[in-house]
C-alpha cells in the first residue's frame, strides 16, 4: 500500500467520525416495502419524512433505513406503478415498519409533489434505466415472444449488431464487457438459438437495471456495464401462474406460498416449437438425414421468511440449446453418423438476507455458474469412436454485501467476493478402440479472485450529494497475481426540484474476456482468462449528464460519455484460417486499446394514455491494435454512428364490460441506425495453383481470391424497421386472457445482414422480412 | 425466412494491389513468378499483368540473378533451388517493391516410405521416422487420370480419406467410401505438433483415380502451408455463402499472405512420391 493510499483511509476516517458521533440522537425507522398481494419486495421504493424533509429509497432486497429525529412525523412510501402510502408517526425509539403497497390500476397515476431520492433526478446514479417485465412484454417482437435482450437494444447508448441478434454493445464496450447476472448471479451465456433469442424467459423476471454511466462500486468484473436482472421472488399469499404460447415457444410460470406468508416458491419454464416441427416434417418425408434444433430453460426460487431479520433465497436457472443431425446412409452401419452441438448455462445461488440491526442489513451469497458447450461427432451407434470438443468455464463465488444506514443524509455499501473460476477452452478428444487423445488439456486455466468493496451515498450540501467508492483487490493466475484498485466517483447537483445535473467517473477491470469470430453473440464464442501473456482488461469511464423531470408523466435526459479501454483482446486477422488445433488461443489474439464517446438524448412519458419513449444516440467507437489494420484505429462492429429510436404504448380502449376489465392497446417499435461497420473483401486477385494440382482438373480452383487487408471496412446502408403489436387484454376476476397480434418489420424493409459473391454478381441476404405473428398468455 | 437479392455496392474503388506468386520446389530447374494487380470483386475484366517489373532472386543473402519477363505476368529465372536455404525475391513496379522470404524445408524423401496396405488392396501406408526437431507442416495427396481412355486427364484426388487421428480437421467431413470415418477435401494435412519423433504409420484410401497413381507426402514451408489452409478456408466458406446454414456465421477472412507491399505467396515444398502403375486388387471394380 503506498503513502497516498494510506493517506486517502485515514483522511476517510477522519471524515466519518464526526458523522458517527450524531447516530446515537435520533431514531431509526426501518423494515421492507412490499407488493400488497403477492408480498414480494419492491427494490427502489422510496420512503420521505416530509417533517424532516428527508427520504431513503429501498436497497435490493426490498429493505429501507433511516434515522430521523424522534417525534410526530408523516411519511410517505411511494414505489413506480403502486399506490402511494401516507403514514403516521409516533417516533420515540428505533422503529420497525412493514409497509404494504398496492398495484396502481390508475392510468393517470396520481401525481405527488413531494420530493424523494429516486434515481432519476436525485440519486447521484447516472445512466441507469430499469425495464419492468411489463414493459418488456409491452415491445413488440418477431413471434410474439417478449425478448428481454432486445427491448435493451431499444435503449440509448446501447448497439446492436446484426438484425434481431441478442448481440448487443452499451456505450462502445464490446458485448463481454457488461455484467450480465441474474440475482447476482453473472450468466455468461446470454442467447438461445444461434443468438436469436435471449435466454431470458421474462415471465420469471420481476425487474432489469441497465448500468451504463458510472458503475457503483459493488459492481465489478466487467468494463463497460452492468445488466442487473431480479428474478421474481414467488407469491406469499395465494398460487398463481401464467400459460403462453407463440410461434416459436411456449412458456408457463407458476408461483405460490408453500407456507403463507412464509415460504413460497416460483417456477418458471419455456421450451421452442423448432424441434417438434423440424421432426414431424421430416418424419412424413422419411428421410434418411435427421436434422432437429431445439432449446428449453427452467427458472426456479424459493424464498423463506424465517422472521424479521433472516431471509433465505435459493434460485436456480438452466437452459440447454441442442442441435443435431443424425444419418444412415444405405445398409452399412458404418455409414452412421451423428453430429450434435449444445450449449448450457447453469446458475445456483443461495442468499441469506440479515438484518444485524436497524441500521446495518447484510446479503451472503454463495452461487455457481457454469457455461458449457459442446460438439460431437460420432461416427457408430454404439458410440466406440467419438470426436469431441468443448469448451467449459465455471465460477464458484462466496459474497458478501452490508447496507448500512449510519446518518439520515448517508448511506454506505461495502463487501467482499472470493471467486475460484476455471476455464478450459478448446478442448478436443478423439476416442476409438485402437486409440484416444487429448488435445489442448494443458490450457486449462484457474483464476482465484479476491475483492472488497466500498461506496457511501453523502449529501455533501444541500443541492449536492456524491456517491465515492473504491473496489480493489487480487486476481491470482498461473502463478501471476494482477492487483487493482478502481475508484468510482459521482456527483450530482440539483439545479432546481426539477432539474439535476451530474458527472461522474469509473475506473473497471476485466479478468475474462470473450473471443469472438461474430458479432451475433451466438455462442460458439470463446470465454477465456487473463493469463501471464494476456493483462486484465482495464477502462476509464467518464460522464455528465442534464436531467429534467417537470411533472411525473415526463422524464427528459442529455448524457455524454467517454470511455477509455485498455488491453481488449481479440483475434488476429485471419486467425480461423491458419489456427492449428490444439495450439492454444493465446498464440491468435492480440491485446489493444478502443475508445467511444458520445451523446444521448431520452424523452419518456412514464404514465398516462400514451407511455414510451424516444431517444436519439450519437456516437463513435474505434479499436485499434498493432497487429490489425497496419496499426490505424478502425470502427468497431457495433459502432452506428446515430441512432433513433421510439418505443411506445397507446391504450385505445379501457373499458368495462359485464364485469370484465377489457383492455386495447397497440405498440409500436420504430430504429433508424447508421449501418453497421462489416469486413468485406473490395478486391480480389490471381491466386496460384496449390503443388500437385498444377496439371490437374482443378488448376483454376483457386484462381481468384478475396483480398481482405482490413477489418470493419465496409459501412452497410442505414438500417431501419418498424414493428407493430396490437394487444387485447381481458381481465375477469383474477383471471386475464392476453392476445397479442404483432407484424415485425411492418414495411418488408430489406436490411441486409451479410453479402456474397456469386458469379460476378453481388448478393445480399436479408434475414427477416415481414413476420406477422399471433400469440397467446393466460394468466391466473 | 430470409431472401437474396442482387445488389450494386460500388466496391474496389481503391488501389490496386500488386500480387506476387511463387512456390519453389527443388524439383524444378527454373524458379516462375507471376506477377499481376487486383481487381474490383465484381468485375468481368481480366486480371492486369505487370510486365515492367524488375525482380531479383537472393539465396541465403545472394544475389541470384533477375527474372526475365516471358508471357502475360510470368516471370522465369533458370535456377534450382536447395532444401534448407532461405530465399529472398524482391519485386519492383514503377518505384514500388515488395518483397517475399522463404525456407526451403529439409528433403523428407528419407524419412517416409509409402506402400500398400490393407485387405481391399486399395488402402495406403504412409509410414514416417520422425526425426525434426522445428515444426513441420505435412500435406499428403495422390494423383491419377480420370476421364475416358482416349482422352485421359491428369487430376488430384478430390478426397483422402482416413481414420488417422492427428489429421487437421479444418477441411474434414464425415467419409462416404470404405470403412474410414472422415474425408478431406484434396489433401489430408498435419503437423508434428503432437507426433515429433515417432514412428507413424497413417493409413488412408483416395476417390478412384485410374491407374496410375501417384501418392504425394510435402513438406511446405510455414508460409506455403498458411497459405493453403487458408485458401481452402476462404473457398469453402466463400462457396456456401448463399447456403442457409451459413447465414448465422458468414465472416470472411483474409488468405495469408507473405508479400510485404503487395499480397500473394512466396513459398517452398520439398516432396517424396510413389507412383503405382497396378494395384492388385481382385476385388476391384
Amino acid at each position: 500500500m503506498n503513502i497516498n493510499l494510506k493517506h486517502k483511509i485515514f483522511l476517510l476516517f477522519l471524515f466519518y467520525l464526526p458523522l458517527l458521533a450524531f447516530t446515537q440522537k435520533n431514531v431509526t425507522v426501518s423494515g421492507y416495502v412490499i407488493d400488497a398481494a403477492t408480498s414480494e419486495q419492491l427494490p427502489g421504493a422510496t420512503m420521505f419524512f416530509a417533517k424532516q424533509r428527508v427520504g431513503v429509497s429501498c436497497n435490493q432486497y426490498g429493505f429501507y433505513s433511516i434515522t430521523v429525529n424522534s417525534g410526530k412525523t408523516t411519511a410517505i412510501c411511494r414505489f413506480v406503478g403502486y399506490e402511494s402510502k401516507q403514514l403516521l408517526f409516533q417516533l420515540n425509539r428505533d422503529t420497525i415498519i412493514n409497509i404494504k403497497l398496492a398495484t396502481n390500476n390508475n392510468i393517470d397515476e396520481v401525481e405527488i409533489k413531494a420530493p424523494s431520492s429516486e434515481e432519476f433526478l436525485l440519486s447521484p446514479t447516472m445512466g441507469m434505466q430499469r425495464l419492468s417485465a411489463k414493459q418488456v412484454e409491452q415491445i413488440p417482437m418477431m413471434l410474439g415472444e417478449p425478448d428481454l435482450l432486445k427491448a435493451i437494444q431499444m435503449l440509448p447508448g446501447v448497439s446492436f449488431s446484426a438484425e434481431s441478434s441478442t448481440g448487443f454493445s452499451v456505450r462502445g464496450g464490446s458485448p463481454d464487457q457488461t455484467l450480465i447476472q441474474l440475482d447476482g448471479v453473472p450468466v455468461y451465456n446470454a442467447s438461445h438459438l444461434w443468438g436469436f433469442m435471449s435466454v431470458f424467459n421474462n415471465d420469471a423476471i420481476s425487474e432489469t437495471k441497465l448500468y451504463k454511466g458510472n458503475l457503483p462500486a459493488r459492481f465489478g468484473g466487467r468494463l463497460s456495464s452492468v445488466l442487473d436482472i431480479r428474478m421474481k421472488e414467488g407469491n406469499m399469499q395465494k398460487i398463481s401462474g401464467a400459460f403462453s404460447i407463440s410461434p416459436i415457444a411456449t412458456r408457463f410460470i407458476l408461483e405460490g406460498p408453500i407456507l403463507r406468508n412464509k415460504v413460497s416458491f416460483m417456477v418458471s419454464a419455456r421450451k421452442t416449437w423448432a424441434d417438434v416441427i423440424l421432426l414431424t416434417a421430416q418424419r412424413l418425408y422419411d428421410t434418411e438425414q435427421v436434422v432437429t434444433y431445439g432449446f428449453w430453460d427452467i427458472n426456479a426460487k424459493a424464498n423463506w421468511k424465517i422472521n424479521q431479520n433472516n431471509r433465505l433465497f435459493l434460485s436456480f436457472y438452466t437452459g440447454r440449446d441442442a442441435f443435431w443431425a443424425e444419418e444412415l446412409v444405405g445398409i452399412q452401419a458404418y455409414n452412421y453418423s451423428k453430429f450434435t452441438y449444445n450449449w448450457q448455462n447453469l446458475t445456483t445461488v443461495l442468499r441469506w438476507n440479515h438484518v444485524f440491526s436497524p441500521t446495518l442489513f447484510a446479503n451472503f451469497s454463495a452461487y455457481n455458474s457454469r457455461f458449457k458447450q459442446e460438439y460431437l461427432n460420432k461416427y457408430d451407434e454404439k458410440g466406440e469412436k467419438e470426436y469431441k470438443g468443448y469448451n467449459n468455464l465455471t465460477d464458484w463465488t462466496v459474497k458478501g454485501d452490508f447496507d448500512w444506514f449510519p446518518l439520515t443524509n448517508m448511506r454506505t455499501k461495502f463487501g467482499f467476493n472470493f471467486s475460484n473460476q476455471t476455464f478450459s477452452p478448446e478442448i478436443i478428444s478423439f476416442k476409438s478402440p485402437e486409440e484416444s487423445f487429448v488435445l489442448n488439456s494443458d490450457i486449462f486455466t484457474q483464476n482465484l479472485i479476491s475483492e472488497l468493496y466500498f461506496e457511501s451515498d453523502i449529501n455533501i450540501t444541500q443541492k449536492i450529494k456524491g456517491n465515492f467508492g473504491l473496489r480493489g483487490g487480487m486476481m491470482s493466475t498461473q502463478g501471476k497475481n494482477y492487483w487493482s484498485f478502481r475508484p468510482r466517483v459521482s456527483l450530482r447537483y440539483s439545479i432546481s426540484n426539477f432539474m439535476s445535473g451530474k458527472i461522474s467517473y469509473s475506473r473497471m477491470t476485466q479478468f475474462l474476456h470473450q473471443l469472438k469470430n461474430t458479432t451475433l453473440g451466438i455462442p460458439t464464442e470463446l470465454w477465456v482468462s487473463s493469463t501471464d501473456n494476456i493483462k486484465p482488461g482495464t477502462s476509464d469511464l467518464f460522464s455528465a449528464g442534464v436531467f429534467w423531470k417537470p411533472t411525473t408523466k415526463y422524464h427528459f435526459s442529455v448524457e455524454t460519455y467517454y470511455s477509455l479501454l485498455h488491453n481488449v483482446i481479440r483475434y488476429k486477422l485471419g486467425s480461423l484460417g491458419i489456427k492449428e488445433q490444439g495450439e492454444s488461443w493465446e498464440n491468435y489474439v492480440v491485446q489493444g486499446e478502443g475508445k467511444s464517446y458520445g451523446i444521448e438524448f431520452m424523452a419518456e412519458k412514464k404514465n398516462g394514455k400514451l407511455t414510451g419513449w424516444v431517444s436519439y444516440t450519437l456516437a463513435k467507437s474505434i479499436r485499434q491494435f498493432s497487429e490489425i489494420n497496419f496499426g490505424n484505429p478502425f470502427p468497431y462492429s457495433f459502432e452506428r454512428r446515430h441512432q433513433f429510436k421510439i418505443n411506445s404504448n397507446y391504450a385505445i380502449i379501457e373499458k368495462v364490460k359485464k364485469g370484465k376489465n377489457i383492455h386495447h392497446s397497440i405498440s409500436t417499435s420504430f430504429v433508424f441506425a447508421s449501418g453497421a461497420f462489416i469486413t468485406i473483401a473490395e478486391q480480389e486477385y490471381s491466386g496460384i495453383s496449390f503443388p500437385i494440382m498444377d496439371e490437374a482438373t482443378t488448376s483454376n480452383w483457386f484462381e481468384n481470391r478475396s483480398l481482405i487487408n482490413t477489418v470493419n471496412n465496409y459501412q452497410m446502408p442505414a438500417f431501419h424497421r418498424l414493428n407493430l403489436s396490437y394487444i387485447i387484454e381481458r381481465n375477469y376476476k383474477s383471471k386475464t386472457v392476453l392476445w397479442n397480434f404483432s407484424i415485425y418489420n411492418a414495411y418488408n424493409r430489406h436490411n441486409p445482414w451479410y453479402y456474397y459473391k456469386k458469379g460476378d454478381k453481388l448478393k445480399q441476404i436479408t434475414m427477416f422480412p415481414i413476420i406477422p405473428s399471433v400469440s397467446f398468455t393466460y394468466k391466473w | 425466412m430470409g431472401c437474396v437479392e442482387d445488389v450494386n455496392l460500388n466496391l474496389g474503388k481503391q488501389n490496386k494491389a500488386i500480387v506476387l506468386n511463387s512456390i519453389l520446389t527443388p524439383d524444378k530447374d527454373t524458379v516462375v513468378v507471376w506477377l499481376s494487380l487486383s481487381r474490383p470483386v465484381v468485375s468481368n475484366i481480366n486480371f492486369e499483368p505487370v510486365k515492367n517489373a524488375t525482380i531479383e532472386f537472393f539465396e541465403d543473402n545472394t544475389n541470384i540473378g533477375k527474372f526475365t519477363w516471358e508471357d502475360s505476368s510470368r516471370y522465369v529465372l533458370p535456377f534450382t533451388v536447395s532444401p534448407n536455404k532461405k530465399y529472398r525475391i524482391e519485386a519492383t513496379v514503377d518505384g514500388k517493391t515488395i518483397w517475399g522470404e522463404t525456407t526451403l524445408p529439409k528433403a523428407i524423401d528419407k524419412e517416409c516410405e509409402i506402400s500398400i496396405h490393407g485387405i481391399h488392396r486399395r488402402e495406403f501406408q504412409l509410414h514416417l521416422q520422425l526425426q525434426k526437431t522445428e515444426p513441420n507442416y505435412y500435406w499428403l495427396s495422390a494423383t491419377g487420370y480420370s476421364g475416358t481412355e482416349d482422352n485421359p486427364v491428369h487430376g488430384i484426388a478430390n478426397s483422402i480419406s482416413s481414420d488417422f487421428e492427428y489429421a487437421d480437421a479444418f477441411n474434414r467431413t464425415p467419409t462416404e467410401y470404405y470403412s474410414y470415418k472422415f474425408d478431406y477435401m484434396y489433401y489430408l494435412r498435419f503437423t508434428n505438433q503432437f507426433i515429433n519423433k515417432k514412428n507413424v504409420d497413417i493409413y488412408f484410401a483416395f476417390e478412384t483415380i485410374r491407374r496410375p497413381v501417384e501418392v504425394v507426402l510435402l513438406s511446405t514451408d510455414y508460409h506455403l502451408d498458411k497459405y493453403m489452409k487458408s485458401s481452402m478456408k476462404m473457398s469453402e466458406i466463400e462457396s456456401d455463402a448463399g447456403e442457409e446454414g451459413m447465414f448465422l456465421g458468414f465472416n470472411p477472412f483474409p488468405v495469408y499472405t507473405n508479400i510485404n507491399g503487395g499480397t500473394g505467396i512466396f513459398g517452398s515444398f520439398t516432396s517424396a512420391s510413389k507412383e503405382f502403375q497396378k494395384i492388385e486388387d481382385s476385388n476391384e471394380h
